[in-house]
């Protein structure tokens, strides 16, 4: 099966738990696993987390996932200034910030950034699904009644 | 101190501000947070944990973790944080004291 959406969302923290019910719903009707669906949430959570924090001054930004061919592709689009700060390594327990982009590199499998100096900054994650034993075919979902 | 459902950027100044309040207003100095309640949790709960840890050692004292789920686990893997905080598998029983949920 293959699905696509885009969701345009103000820049504002309420709608980060939104992107993760859609996206979570998709990916578990799919029989993708709990962990590997609990990965790309993590992932998407801090790129969208980015967005709204650093993607001012425009008052939205988009994410545009694709789920198919054993993979799933997240892009999360800002317009902001587009400057985000690429740390090497996690910062020390005593500092509080600079974790999201290292944390979203250790749970997918592929990143990459396209920053635009003052235009934006996109993020695309990508990650190869890990599905349920048993259940590889689609539309295996029961019908509540008839 | 029992917190509930899901951690990130909408929901952790909530949990930040009664951290805050918890540790204002008691003396405490070891925390113990039962996480098993809590469903997802980004780096800005990690910020939170580490914000409150951080006071609770200016006080002496210590901030833990207990009964992570798989998803959380996993944070504090990848950020190296399972080494900074104490992780308790289960919740230790006796340690209850309170319920704000997040």
């Amino acid at each position: 099966m293959d699905i696509e959406f885009s969701l345009a969302l103000p820049r504002e923290a309420i709608g980060i738990p939104m992107v993760r019910r859609v996206l979570g719903d998709s990916l578990r009707s799919l029989h993708v696993t709990e962990n590997c669906v609990s990965d790309i949430l993590l992932a998407v959570s801090e790129a969208c987390g980015n967005a709204v924090r650093y993607g001012g001054p425009a008052n939205r930004y988009q994410v545009e996932a694709a789920i198919g061919y054993g993979r799933c592709d997240v892009r999360i689009i800002d317009k902001g200034r587009g400057l985000m700060r690429m740390p090497e390594r996690y910062p020390s327990p005593d500092l509080e910030n600079g974790r999201g982009i290292l944390i979203m590199r250790a749970v997918v499998d592929e990143i990459f950034f396209d920053i635009a100096p003052g235009q934006g900054t996109t993020v695309h994650l990508s990650k190869r699904l890990d599905v349920e034993e048993g259940a590889r075919a689609p539309g295996r979902r029961e019908l509540a009644s008839v | 101190m029992a917190v509930v459902g899901e951690i990130d950027l909408y929901t952790a100044p909530r949990l930040q501000a009664e951290f805050a309040r918890l540790l204002q207003e008691s003396t405490t100095n070891l925390v113990v947070i039962d996480m098993s309640g809590v469903e997802f949790c980004d780096s800005t709960g990690m910020n939170v944990l580490l914000s409150a840890l951080k006071r609770l050692r200016e006080r002496g004292g210590a901030l833990e973790v207990a009964g992570p789920r798989p998803a959380v686990r996993k944070i504090l893997q990848v950020t190296g944080l399972d080494s900074v905080f104490t992780v308790h598998e289960t919740v230790p029983e006796e340690l209850l004291t309170a319920e704000p949920k997040a």
